[in-house]
């Protein structure tokens, strides 16, 4: 079914928290778990995480610190796989930080395109006569229009989330896209921003971003 | 004679066989294909006074554009192919009935939403090996 854009909603990050032995439940064949908790399963990447594996449940065995080399975390969604089968009774929980999601006030409009470069790798003999390709680099630009001041402090807690000041710094961004109980997150910078307003109209900020993968996880992506 | 767009059907699958019902794309609005060829000049001095020239390599490209569909499988199919660089074979039979699979790679996903519209979802695709007639 469509879905009306008015239902949706744009957030930003909020301030790194640090979390403990958050339990976790399994997704699918005893490799993946996810965080139980779904406001901590966005991870700040800059933090470490540690992942604990107790192998027999609640039997006689306790939790065994997991090697890093072993799994692969998802920042995004909160979500560790395993390169492993871990056994049924297996259950993961994990430390680190994450990041609270934050409402961004006065956004009328948003657009975001991911997209790959395309290599050409046809060769001798090209079944068909047809080109061959791959997929390439992964990138992502977008947009915001916003027609709330961007010196605003979005953030209603004690932090602060001010998009003038995340624009000026360079600092990176998370953007969130949430509708239709389905969210798309991306780490952004901020390129530019335009202020228009005409005497008859409302001010009107416009800005776009580009993606920016951090040193961990997944640049951007779409909730499952 | 002449056809009218809404009878087309646009199906996605993750393999190069015959598309069913369930696999038809929803939300689409408007889908195009492009299907090019690559021109070669043979032209020497052995010949006329006009160009001469001959077909080189196939491709195509394409997009399909339409509402944001949360819950759609098929629209997951092609957003699953943008992210893990697989083909997407994607059927688009003009008359309903008639037309070509094409093993498409999924180069570009645009969404977008304005507080007064419905979220957009844009699909760019660009082929990747021969299309298949079908039926």
């Amino acid at each position: 079914m469509s879905t009306a854009a008015h239902t949706g909603v744009i957030r930003g990050p909020g301030t790194s928290t640090a979390f403990t032995l958050e339990p976790t439940t399994k997704l699918t064949a005893n490799t993946r778990y996810q965080l139980n908790t779904d406001a901590k399963r966005l991870l700040d990447p800059a933090v470490a995480v540690v992942v604990e594996v107790d192998a027999d449940g609640a039997g006689a065995g306790g939790y065994v610190v997991a090697a890093p080399a072993t799994y692969t975390v998802d920042y995004l969604y909160g979500i560790v796989t395993f390169l492993a089968d871990q056994g049924a009774a297996a259950v993961v929980r994990v430390s680190g930080s994450y990041l609270p999601v934050i409402d961004l006030l006065g956004v009328t409009s948003w657009d975001f395109t991911a997209s790959r470069t395309v290599l050409d790798d046809t060769s001798l003999p090209a079944p068909g006569g047809c080109r061959t390709k791959k997929l390439g680099l992964k990138d992502l630009t977008g947009s915001l229009a916003i027609n709330e001041l961007l010196t605003l402090d979005n953030d209603p807690g004690a932090g602060s989330l001010i998009l003038q000041t995340v624009h000026e710094n360079g600092t990176p961004f998370l953007f969130e896209r949430s509708v239709g109980g389905k969210r798309f997150r991306a780490w952004v910078l901020l390129e530019s921003t335009k202020l228009e307003g005409g005497v008859d109209a409302l001010v009107n900020n416009n800005v776009t971003f580009t993606g920016a993968a951090r040193a961990a996880g997944a640049g951007f992506g779409w909730e499952a | 004679m002449s056809n009218v767009a809404h009878l087309r059907k646009v199906y996605v699958r993750t393999d190069n066989t015959a598309p069913t019902a369930p696999d038809e794309l929803d939300g689409a609005k408007d889908c195009s294909i492009d299907r090019t060829r690559d021109t070669l000049d043979t032209t020497n001095f052995k010949g006329g006074d006009t160009r001469t020239k001959a077909m080189g390599l196939k491709d195509a490209s394409g997009n399909i554009s339409g509402d944001w569909l949360p819950a759609d499988t098929i629209q997951t199919i092609l957003r699953t192919g943008y992210e893990n660089g697989t083909l997407v074979y994607v059927t688009v039979l003009n008359d309903g009935t008639t037309g070509f699979t094409y093993p498409m790679l999924v180069t570009d996903i645009k969404e977008g939403g304005a507080v007064a519209d419905l979220v957009s979802a844009d699909f760019s695709l660009t082929q990747s090996g021969a299309p298949t007639a079908r039926p």
